[in-house]
């Protein structure tokens, strides 16, 4: 409440005159064809920027060319072609789109919390293109979202990564075309509460954590080795097909990506150790609080080591994850792990320049190296940075343009570019940039927030059963 | 409660014996007490200077329409009249083909829940990852016949309104089972089905309870879990049929088999889809599956238009539309679909300059809202104007409503013609049955709706409809009760006695009101009472209906004379005198 009202106190300084709104308020009835930016343009060149490439340097006075949506030319002194559109950015900074490994926006289920393995079902199939949250990510800079299955079950759903193509209606326009294909897997307190305490299933412990992955695994390689068999014609009949197999298989495979929910050291040790013994190479950690301790390990997995994305300074919100420091972002990096921050809640993901910047604080970490932790290292954990991540030619124009450093706690973003198109404009979008609202609804729901009980938002659609004094009690987290 | 007799002896008193010779079960068709008083021992109707519309912008005016073993036998102006028809004198009433319903439960029966001791003996034991295939609402190996009943009361309610035949399929999840053509209308469960077995109906709904799949996305990846299956084991029966030697039997299960004739292409999977959402992600599976698809609900198509113009697949929208929420007094008198100031519009680009101005933020606000619902007003105008052929279905819509909703969409620029293809025409050839249904040709089968006027002005009333034949008469049954005569002439207590081929009943009638409206109660000769409903009185003639607690209703016409009144009750093709006096007047 007070920060809206300061905002709007802030514009009303600078902002429109009462009157012009009263004006427009008479005028004809407009279309909202700008929310959609049905024929933006995705030709620009964008001038005089202070640009901030991130694997190449920075480049003052630089200029970006951008054709059909992809990054033609970094340079000083280009020229814009005709037809292209031409941005002024002197006195600004130009960085990558900014690239968030772990949320969970734009979807409409998040847990498929009634398995200890649902790899069959996908967050990619339940695509909400109209929420709110897609924008609220593009006026802090991000381009691209991993959207990723809850972490209710040991081995979750299938994940996606979208582009935060704001204004397409149809949710196959957000898939980012030709992503590797990524998995959930979940460790510690969250499988065993909802499944161990909640149900009396297996897991109870995290020993049941990893029973529970190895033995699907084994099942994957049975099943793989079956259908092999078959195209062979070693067998005569392929096996009952099996969705959540065949994505297992893929992981077997190293067609899939597994991206998995941890926090303790030593189930970090444990999965690495599975996947060693089941020869997987492809593994990124998610929150990883107790990195810090296991860096080097975690640099020396398989060929490329294990990615780790991290919380900048979130922890202590329940008991696995006490043991926890600012500085693990920066003890990764320093010890040769690929890292990223991420910032998981919806609502959250807002202001990920200022997570990165806490790197400088608590680690002394550079400019590239706190930028790399929300763009080019989050890229290579989910396999895209041949196309996103850094400002480089032939690169997808995934851009986030700021009024001061992206680094500095006074920055303000003023527009981001998905594909060339702008898809946030701090000077020129209107106030409700909601898509879709409920031809049944009132105003309340139009200002509708940020709510704090989303914070839940990885054990999203679990029921649990938890046991108070009092009894037994079903508790549903929405 | 101990002993529940007591209380159905006092409910099921004198007044339900009495309602009971006059109300009939309501779905057995009765005769037409205007027409003449014939027994219904013919089947043989003549609808006489009609103004007939045979298909929509296809008018005889004035024909006669000939109703003979339920199909219709001559449509013209110069069809002569045989001898054992009862004749309808249709002259100022108008007949339509009967309007097809692309998709309801309409004469499903629902199981009666509760009772079912699976829900409490196992539940402990299904396990919420691995559910017994019916827990997840998979059970395409069900057939909506076995569901059926024509005393089921949406039947009703839908035929009242013009409904003749529909596309019913099954209530469920995700998979709830085979549909069937229904006539709405009929004696029995079989009379009722035109076709078997013309769809298998899906929609993506996660199972009832928290088992798999408990989200959209479970279901999704069931749906393709099923047809890949299905697909395989199709494929094992194919082989083992050709050479059964030396291979293990395949696999077989009804559930995998119910989708065979889907994978043939021959079954359309029916999806319900009304949200933007569900109708991209039903296209996209589709796409991905291959499956043949027919699609209703659609009340978001105005937001996946795009999407809807590339996919082959029949469509029916619904005939719900969204209602205005209710709003304080105040903020009422900003709705932009008011007409009282409609130079306010929503508009998109305002931005608030101060926290001063949240008012007129809010109100812009609201008027978004209202911007929004006109979208889903204009949606069938919408895909009028596309191109795209559609019907209508009235699952999600209230019959009550139907009417009025019609008449929204067309002033919404739907055009009448096209409202009355949706209606007729287009279901019949969308669902395959426009050799049977659909215009007033002879031939046809005679499902007929009877108005006295265009159906789409709000004050035509339907009179009669026939089903298979089967003529449903409403010509008595007027909406709301007229006062034109002076009230005081009727109000107060009456007695009166009618006579039956049981004996004489007595009772009284209690009138209230004034010349905005009558109301009362009929009290039966053991003190049980009815409201009286649609009392009209004009100077001369006091009629009104009482509901049997059985359902239906029977019409009470009375002349009053003075202080006294005769006259009839009528309803289900019976007829008793009724005779009275009035015991306490206003002014005594």
């Amino acid at each position: 409440m007070t920060d809206s009202i300061s905002a709007r106190l802030l514009r009303a300084v600078g902002g429109v005159p009462l009157a012009v709104v009263l004006a427009t308020l008479l005028a004809a009835p407009a279309t909202a064809q700008d929310r959609l930016r049905a024929d933006a343009p995705d030709d620009w060149l964008i001038q005089d920027a202070t640009v901030l490439t991130v694997t190449n340097g920075t480049i003052e006075n630089g200029d970006i060319l951008v054709r059909d949506g992809d990054i033609a030319r970094v340079g000083t002194d280009l020229s814009a072609p005709s037809g292209a559109e031409v941005y002024d950015a002197s006195g600004e900074y130009v960085m990558p789109g900014i690239i968030e490994a772990h949320q969970h926006i734009a979807i409409s289920n998040v847990n498929e919390a009634t398995n200890q393995v649902t790899a069959e079902v996908g967050v990619g199939d339940v695509l909400n293109p109209y929420d709110i949250g897609i924008y609220r990510a593009l006026a802090g800079g991000v381009t691209t979202v991993h959207v990723m299955h809850g972490s209710a079950n040991p081995i979750g759903g299938r994940n996606e990564t979208i582009k935060l193509r704001y204004g397409v209606t149809d949710p196959q326009g957000l898939k980012m075309e030709g992503a590797p294909r990524t998995v959930k897997f979940a460790l510690g307190e969250n499988p065993t509460r909802v499944y161990g305490q909640g149900r009396d299933q297996q897991p109870r412990t995290r020993m049941g954590v990893e029973q529970v992955i190895r033995e699907a695994l084994r099942k994957a390689e049975r099943y793989a080795e079956a259908k092999e068999a078959y195209e062979n014609g070693e067998r005569d009949r392929p096996p009952e097909h099996s969705e959540r197999m065949e994505v297992l298989a893929g992981v077997l495979s190293g067609d899939v990506i597994v991206q998995c929910h941890s926090y303790r050291a030593d189930e970090i040790l444990m999965l690495m150790r599975v996947f060693e013994d089941f020869g997987i190479q492809d593994l990124v950690f998610h929150h990883v609080n107790e990195g810090f301790k296991v860096a080097p390990e975690l640099a020396a997995f398989g060929d490329d080591g294990a990615g780790a994305s991290v919380f900048s300074d979130w922890w202590a919100y329940k008991f696995e994850v006490y043991y926890s420091t600012a500085y693990n972002a920066a003890v990764l990096t320093e010890n040769g792990v690929n890292a990223s921050i991420n910032t998981d809640i919806p609502g959250e993901q807002r202001d990920m320049y200022l997570q990165a910047a806490k790197t400088k604080r608590y680690g002394d970490l550079t400019d590239d190296e706190a930028l790399a932790l929300i763009t080019i290292n989050p890229a290579r954990q989910l396999g895209i940075d041949d196309r996103v991540g850094s400002i480089e030619e032939g690169k997808d124009a995934d851009l986030a343009i700021f009024d001061d450093h992206p680094l500095s706690v006074y920055t303000k973003p003023q527009r981001t570019y998905v594909d060339g198109v702008v898809r946030f404009d701090h000077e020129e979008d209107p106030d409700d940039m909601r898509l879709r609202v409920d031809p049944e609804g009132t105003v309340d729901l139009a200002r509708d927030g940020y709510d704090r009980d989303r914070r839940k938002s990885c054990l999203k659609g679990v029921t649990f059963l938890q046991a108070t004094e009092s009894g037994l009690t079903l508790q549903h987290s929405h | 409660m101990m002993d529940p007799l007591p209380d159905v002896r006092r409910t099921a008193g004198a007044l339900v014996c009495l309602l009971a010779f006059l109300a009939a079960p309501v779905a057995a068709p009765v005769a037409a007490q205007s027409v003449d008083d014939l027994p219904p021992v013919t089947d043989t109707y003549a609808l006489t200077d009609a103004r007939v519309i045979q298909a929509p912008g296809q008018v005889l005016d004035p024909a006669t329409v000939l109703v003979r073993d339920g199909l219709i036998e001559a449509v013209g102006t110069d069809v002569s009249v045989p001898y054992d028809a009862r004749e309808i004198d249709a002259d100022s009433l108008v007949v339509y083909a009967g309007f097809i319903d692309g998709l309801s439960h309409a004469g499903v029966q629902r199981p009666e829940s509760g009772s079912d001791d699976e829900e409490d003996g196992n539940e402990a034991e299904v396990d919420p990852g691995d559910p017994p295939t019916d827990r997840s609402g998979i059970q395409p190996d069900r057939s909506v016949r076995s569901f059926l009943a024509p005393d089921e009361k949406t039947l009703e309610a839908l035929r009242k309104i013009g409904f003749t035949t529909g596309h019913v399929v099954p209530e469920g999840r995700m998979l709830p089972g085979s549909g069937a053509i229904v006539q709405y209308g009929g004696a029995s469960a079989g009379d009722l089905v035109l076709e078997p077995k013309p769809s298998l109906f899906a929609q993506i709904q996660p199972a009832d309870g928290y088992v798999y799949p408990a989200t959209d996305m479970a279901v999704i990846a069931t749906m393709r879990q099923l047809f890949r299956e299905a697909a395989r084991r199709q494929n094992l029966q194919e082989a083992y049929r050709e050479n059964p030697d030396g291979r293990r039997r395949p696999p077989r299960d009804p559930v995998h088999s119910a989708l065979f004739p889907v994978l043939d292409g021959s079954l359309p999977m029916a999806f319900y889809a009304d949200d933007a959402l569900s109708i991209h992600r039903v296209l996209t599976l589709q796409r991905e599956l291959g499956f043949p698809l027919l699609l209703a609900g659609l009340a978001e198509s105005h937001a996946a238009l795009e999407s809807l113009e590339t996919a082959d697949a029949p469509l029916f929208l619904t005939l719900d539309l969204p209602e205005e929420p209710a709003r304080s007094a105040e903020s009422d008198t900003i709705a932009a679909d008011t007409t009282d100031r409609p130079s306010r519009f929503y508009d998109p680009d305002l931005r608030t300059a101060s926290y001063r101005d949240v008012s007129a933020e809010a109100e812009n606000l609201e008027l978004r809202h209202a911007a929004e619902r006109k979208k889903y007003l204009r949606t069938a105008a919408l895909l009028e104007e596309a191109d795209l052929p559609f019907g209508f279905t009235t699952r999600e819509a209230d019959a009550g409503d139907i009417r009025s909703h019609l008449r929204t969409m067309i002033e919404e620029g739907l055009s009448a013609e096209a409202a009355l293809a949706a209606l007729t025409t287009r279901p019949a050839s969308l669902l395959g049955l426009d050799r049977r249904l659909g215009t007033v040709e002879d031939g046809k089968i005679a499902n007929l709706v009877v108005t006295d006027g265009s159906y789409f002005d709000e004050d035509t009333s339907v009179r009669y409809v026939f089903v298979d034949g089967r003529l449903y008469d409403y010509a008595s049954e007027s909406e709301e009760g007229e006062v034109t005569g002076e009230a005081s002439a009727v109000v107060g207590t009456w007695s009166y006695t009618l006579e039956t081929s049981q004996g004489d009943f007595s009772g009284t009638i209690e009138i209230e009101g004034d010349a905005s409206g009558l109301s009362g109660t009929f009290v039966g000769p053991q003190g049980d009472e009815q409201d009286l409903q649609s009392v009209s009185w004009d100077g001369t003639t006091l009629s009104f209906s009482v509901d049997s607690p059985q359902g239906g209703s029977a019409t009470v016409s009375v002349t009053v004379e003075g202080e006294s009144f005769d006259g009839s009750v009528s309803g289900s093709g019976q007829s008793f005198s009724i005779s009275g006096e009035r015991t306490r007047s206003p002014d005594r």
